[in-house]
């Protein structure tokens, strides 16, 4: 089984991640545990000291208790495993990240509505949180039937890394699974891409997994993102240094399906 | 419902009948079929008519009704024949019935200031949505009045759809920002998509970094309210310094549906003259949801 971290707010983003993790739990055996850090820092809130601080902070963390509870109510008509929530005070990322160290999560699932602008996927991807994440994440951008997967093979990755952790996150999950190999640059005549997804499709032979398309793809990151809007879920792992206006941090701005990411 | 589809003689027109023809196929809406003409003498004349555009119009009837053929058409006028009918003292007898369409299909004729005749008959037929075509090719306009896409699209009390012929209709993007959105507005950019077959993203406005407490909300519900009708909609977040030309990208391939309340953030961000601009560069439709 693998232990799912979800952050939850009473918000849209939550609403979404939330339903695509049972979407998920469908899929593969998968424990849900949410969690809820309302902000304490003394902008936002008066500091107090001794009971009058203590009484201020039951008091918030009552209240983000109600709104969180009535959040995972209304989402366990579709989700009954649903448990309850962690509430916490502190630094959001802080507090989500010490459970993800000391819980052994296997899955990071966060809502990310995207945003026209890329500079708030990017932030997110370069904040503390995600720079130091112990385990593989998915980005829920938008709330897509998880019926097929895809798994992004590019150059400079290592193969081995993007197969072993994306089996052992997504288990045996009865999913469909296409493999691309992604050229965002001019076209070659793509033999050296076809040997990897070879490579590709033994490993994951291996694993149990029967590759449906395997495709050199090549294109424009924009094109290319639209044109993967129909899957459920996009896989592929990332190194830390991604930059801003690269074809990949473009096409993974621009994509509005999930993404399972990790670190290479 | 009821749709008044404004036309001329001009192709675009064509496409607009079209395109209502399969708005009413979905919804069994009223329909008034409206051909205007610039010559305002043409309805004092002794013929009181033009034959070109009474001619255009007959065949824009049979355009439309042709949409129906298959299905049974709420549109057929009168059908008589006999029936068995229970008279006051509980007998039955066998009568001559003629009995009206379910649904209204008028086409009338207007001339003089054409955009001034489709708003006026809007008014009257108190229409839910105007639809007219236009020539994309040279920035949206009509034949005989440039800018009418423009005066109707921005003097209209109720919902207005200019559409094009250019291509297909791969996606509904609905921009909104409003609190209550109404179900009307819901209700017809579903059909938009029905009709199309085509993806439904819908777009929040936010003003800052953050989407208004109200908006998330809507937006939540709107998405429910698709899910629980098997449309998977996707959502993005747009800051409203960035609206101009996130809409000029997409308008290359959606169909961009405003929703444009009196005091929406929508309306304040987009002005007129913004508006007006939209639909004159859109290379696909654009609907302007009241």
């Amino acid at each position: 089984m693998i232990k799912v971290l979800v952050p939850v707010e009473a918000d849209l983003a939550s609403s979404i991640a939330l339903r695509y993790a049972c979407q998920l739990a469908e899929l593969i055996e998968a424990e849900i545990q949410t969690i809820n850090v309302k902000a304490s820092s003394s902008e936002e809130y008066p500091v107090g000291t001794g009971w009058v601080r203590h009484t201020w902070e039951k008091t918030m963390l009552r209240e983000a208790e109600d709104d969180v509870r009535q959040l995972i109510r209304a989402e366990r008509a579709h989700c009954p495993t649903l448990g309850e929530p962690m509430i916490m005070l502190g630094d959001r990322d802080d507090e989500i990240l010490k459970e993800l160290q000391s819980g052994s999560y296997g899955l990071f699932l966060e809502g990310t509505i995207p945003t026209f602008s890329s500079s708030y996927f990017t932030k997110r991807l370069q904040s503390h949180l995600y720079q130091t994440m112990p385990c593989p994440f998915i980005m829920v951008k938008n709330l897509m039937p998880l019926n097929r997967a895809l798994l992004i093979l590019r150059d400079g990755v290592d193969l081995h890394r993007l197969i072993q952790t994306s089996t052992d996150t997504l288990k045996k999950a009865p999913l469909p699974l296409d493999l691309f190999y992604l050229k965002f640059q001019d076209k070659g005549n793509g033999d050296p891409e076809k040997e990897q997804l070879k490579v590709a499709e033994d490993l994951l032979g291996e694993q149990g997994w029967v590759v449906e398309k395997s495709e050199v793809i090549y294109g424009q990151p924009q094109e290319l993102a639209e044109r993967f809007e129909d899957y459920g879920l996009l896989v592929t792992v990332l190194d830390r240094s991604l930059k801003k206006g690269t074809p990949l941090q473009e096409f993974l701005v621009a994509t509005l399906a999930p993404i399972l990411l990790f670190w290479q | 419902m009821r749709i008044l589809c404004a036309v001329d003689e001009k192709p675009y027109s064509e496409y607009a009948i079209r395109e209502t023809a399969r708005m009413a196929l979905n919804t069994w809406a009223n329909v008034t079929i409206l051909g205007v003409h610039h010559d305002s003498a043409l309805m004092k004349r002794a013929s009181g008519r033009d034959a070109d555009l009474v001619e255009t119009l007959r065949r824009y009837r049979e355009l439309f009704l042709t949409h129906f053929q298959e299905s049974g058409s709420p549109y057929d006028t009168k059908r008589c024949g006999y029936e068995f009918m229970m008279l006051a003292n509980g007998a039955w007898e066998d009568l001559y019935l003629c009995r009206s369409s379910m649904k209204e299909l008028k086409v009338r004729l207007r001339a003089g200031n054409m955009s001034k005749a489709i708003l006026a008959e809007a008014e009257e037929d108190e229409s839910d949505l105007i639809v007219i075509g236009c020539d994309h090719d040279r920035g949206c306009i009509w034949a005989h009045e440039a800018a009418l896409p423009k005066k109707v699209v921005n003097g209209a009390s109720c919902s207005a759809l200019v559409v094009t012929a250019r291509k297909k209709i791969k996606s509904i993007l609905c921009c909104l920002d409003q609190q209550s959105v109404s179900q009307e507005t819901l209700e017809m950019v579903n059909q938009m998509v029905t009709i199309h077959k085509a993806r439904l993203k819908i777009v929040g406005l936010s003003k800052g970094k953050e989407l208004k407490p109200d908006v998330d909300k809507s937006m939540q519900f709107i998405l429910d309210y698709y899910l629980a009708r098997e449309i998977t909609p996707s959502i993005s977040i747009v800051d409203t310094s960035e609206l101009e030309s996130f809409l000029a990208q997409e308008s290359e391939q959606a169909l961009i549906a405003l929703v444009m309340g009196k005091k929406s953030l929508l309306s304040k961000t987009l002005s007129k003259k913004k508006v007006d601009k939209l639909v004159e560069a859109s290379r696909s439709s654009v609907l302007i949801l009241r």
